[in-house]
């Protein structure tokens, strides 16, 4: 008898149960009916980027009282490894940021929607940055709306510069005797990633730019690594490693500015996160910071890589992309989008004319303090270019980005003792195996 | 026979059965959700990665094409996958033998009531129960080519004229993670064979020691044939254990420098994940589950203790 009672009380437990979240989703889509709401996953994990994409996001909600917009914050690791599984369950968003080679990925799971007329529009009236546009644009769509750009530069420490009585390096004759000059008393020259990193592949990029090799990979997947400039790309990081400090081959993108703010190196080669925790970190003023666009080598050309950050629609409901459509308008309104891209001043940079303009950019506290710098990045961002889209799109340029083989060649010459023309010529072999 | 008693007797029967179901199935019923979640979380992605080892899958979440034993065929001509079993090996044995070390010296430090013990025993459990992560991040403080304590220590003593960067050291990297895991897991085979020690009789010993047999006797006659049980199992579970550990080396090294620390989880991982070749990291685990498995067999026919 008494089990009887136990188990019918389990039942009615259970029944109540059901009946309640019945009742609860039954009065949430009610509400959702009106209310169209828009799930967005972004990468850009530091708290104050976070809570600048929250605040725009909340004045957009506020001021559309019919559409709400959802920002989660995930993390780049899981971009790879666990976004797709979500997506191909249905629990993926509605908007995912995205950099170009990870559009070409996540096209592959059949979600992503052409954003042709969103970004038309969005042309016409606040003109995107060709390099910003480009790489989002193959198989007669474009497939991400570009958001803010990130480009690479020379960063310098002014006041040792001065001492060493040296020029900010045009050249990279210049910036090998620089290295080499201000390396002494426990301080190195330069700090530069070597490890087995995206950190890694991103600087050497730049000097294969700069070397006039950015063409490593064209549209149909034909890999080109192994060229002169390449070559020459590799035996100038080489040579560059003996003036950076002894774990460089552990590096990625934070221990090069730690040592860089420290002192403890007088040069860096990174994108405009150096900016904003500059004066904090290394106890100096502003003007000691000093930036200079990539130098160039003999014969080669101006140029650093230049990443275009986007995002991409993988609803194919048309009241969330009409939405979508309003959020976009909103948010490349000039003194929106300053606001926005200052997220993190000086690394996020407009893609936009009148975003590059607009006094909500400019008005920032840390942009208005290192304006020549801004500018330095603002012009960097013209001759930027991305691997694997340089030459039409490679489609298959995720599978040479993933396993970071630029970095892996540039380990088979400082860890496995190769030559830089055994090494890239390796490197050749393993990309043309990977887009096999 | 009463009418009341032809009623009852059918009665009772019917519930006497019903009782008898109830006890039958309330077994079934009460391992039947833990069976139904091992089924669906063990058994079935079991099942598909047996499944995408025949397709040539790239992205995850894409779709690949058939391809019969192709994949298993690029495994078994891989370089870089027994490349990858080498490390493993290396990786098991440096765990095995550097924690096999430290957990009997600990355990019989601590098989005693000495105060010292007692207090130490608490103690002892510390490494074991600090997150992987953390000691993966504070290990790196140390060891740092550039500001870590151990090269300023050794720069001092004069033992070094310049830093050594361990965790970026092609030769060195393997042995030094080697080292931290070994820490970071000996306190649990520690308390397992201090447990074991803790049962052996005293008057073993003691009747040893009337025999004239020394410490080292002791232990090699009494002490580690007494654990053989425990000897067994750590050895087949610890094995498995340390050679499918991923997580340490990856926030360490992530397989580098060029390769040097790539233990086998490390390349599926890296062929999944970094190169997109689903397909190809599902072979893998097949064929090393199928070798370890194998492992698993022999060891269990050779080794296990002998009554």
């Amino acid at each position: 008898m008494r089990k009887k009672s136990l188990m019918a009380l389990l039942s009615l437990l259970l029944t109540l149960n059901v009946l309640l979240a019945g009742c609860s989703s039954g009065k949430e889509a009610a509400e959702q009916g009106k209310v169209t709401e828009i799930t967005l996953w972004h990468m850009e994990e530091p708290p104050n980027r976070v809570k600048r994409f929250n605040e725009v996001i909340e004045a957009f909600n506020q001021a559309h009282p019919d559409i709400k917009v959802k920002a989660q914050v995930q993390s780049w690791a899981d971009a790879y490894s666990k976004f797709p599984a979500a997506i191909k369950a249905g629990n993926g968003p509605d908007l995912l940021f995205t950099i170009p080679d990870y559009t070409t990925l996540i096209k592959e799971l059949g979600v992503v929607q052409p954003v042709d007329e969103i970004v038309k529009k969005l042309d016409e009236k606040h003109r995107f940055l060709k390099s910003a546009l480009t790489p989002y644009q193959y198989d007669g769509h474009t497939w991400a709306v570009p958001v803010y750009g990130m480009v690479q530069v020379l960063w310098y420490r002014k006041y040792m510069f001065r001492e060493a009585g040296l020029q900010p390096p045009k050249t990279w004759n210049d910036l090998l005797e620089a290295a080499k000059k201000l390396t002494k008393d426990g301080r190195y020259g330069i700090a530069l990633p070597a490890s087995k990193s995206m950190a890694t592949d991103q600087v050497i990029y730049s000097f294969m730019i700069t070397a006039g090799a950015k063409d490593m990979i064209n549209k149909e997947n034909k890999v080109t690594f192994d060229n002169p400039g390449t070559l020459k790309a590799y035996d100038m990081y080489q040579k560059l490693l003996k003036y950076s400090p002894p774990d460089s081959n552990t590096y990625q993108w934070g221990e090069p500015q730690a040592q860089f703010n420290a002192g403890k190196a007088a040069m860096a080669i990174e994108k405009g996160q150096y900016l904003a925790p500059f004066e904090k970190e290394s106890g100096r003023p502003a003007s000691d910071l000093g930036v200079v666009p990539m130098p160039i080598a003999e014969g080669g050309e101006p140029g650093s890589i230049y990443y275009s950050n986007g995002v991409m629609i993988l609803t194919d409901d048309p009241k969330k992309q009409e939405a979508i459509a309003k959020f976009f308008e909103y948010l490349f309104e000039p003194e929106t989008y300053g606001k926005f891209i200052n997220a993190e001043p000086g690394l996020f940079l407009p893609v936009t004319e009148d975003g590059a303009k607009a006094k909500s950019f400019w008005n920032d506290p840390v942009i208005s303090k290192y304006k020549e710098q801004v500018n330095v990045l603002l012009e960097a961002s013209k001759h930027g270019y991305l691997f694997g889209f340089t030459d039409g799109v490679a489609r298959k340029i995720g599978k040479i980005a993933g396993p970071n083989y630029l970095a892996q060649t540039l380990q088979q010459i400082i860890v496995n003792g190769k030559t830089p023309g055994e090494a890239v010529k390796w490197g050749q072999s393993q990309m043309e195996a990977a887009v096999k | 026979m009463k009418q009341t008693e032809l009623t009852i007797q059918p009665f009772a029967n019917r519930e006497k059965l019903r009782k008898k179901r109830w006890k039958f199935l309330l077994p079934y019923l009460l391992v039947g959700p833990i069976v139904l979640w091992i089924l669906a979380t063990i058994f079935l992605p079991l099942i598909n990665v047996i499944k995408d080892s025949f397709y040539d899958t790239g992205f995850v979440g894409t779709k690949g094409t058939f391809v019969g034993l192709q994949n298993y065929r690029e495994v078994i001509l891989s370089d870089a996958y027994w490349s990858s079993w080498g490390k493993s090996l290396l990786w098991v044995i440096g765990n095995g033998v550097v924690q096999s070390l430290l957990a009997f010296a600990v355990a019989l430090f601590l098989n005693n009531k000495r105060k010292i013990a007692e207090m130490t025993r608490t103690w002892m459990i510390i490494p074991w129960v600090i997150p992987t992560i953390v000691v993966a991040i504070f290990w790196q403080w140390i060891f740092n080519g550039a500001y870590g304590i151990l090269n300023h220590l050794l720069l001092q003593l004069g033992l070094i004229d310049k830093p050594i960067n361990l965790l970026g050291h092609e030769i060195l990297s393997l042995p030094t993670i080697i080292f931290i895991n070994a820490w970071h897991w000996f306190p649990f085979m520690t308390v397992i064979i201090l447990a074991g020690l803790s049962v052996i009789p005293d008057e073993l010993y003691e009747a040893s020691a009337v025999d004239g047999a020394n410490k080292w006797q002791q232990f090699w006659k009494i002490t580690f044939p007494s654990l053989a049980p425990i000897t067994f199992a750590l050895g087949l579970v610890g094995t498995l254990w340390t050679f499918n550990i991923f997580d340490i080396i990856w926030v360490l090294t992530q397989g580098g420098p060029a390769g040097a620390t790539t233990t086998v989880p490390v390349y599926i991982y890296q062929q999944a994940f970094d190169s997109f070749e689903l397909g190809k990291a599902s072979a893998i685990s097949v064929v090393t589950a199928i070798l370890l498995l194998i492992f698993a067999t022999l060891f269990i026919k050779f080794a296990s203790p002998k009554d």
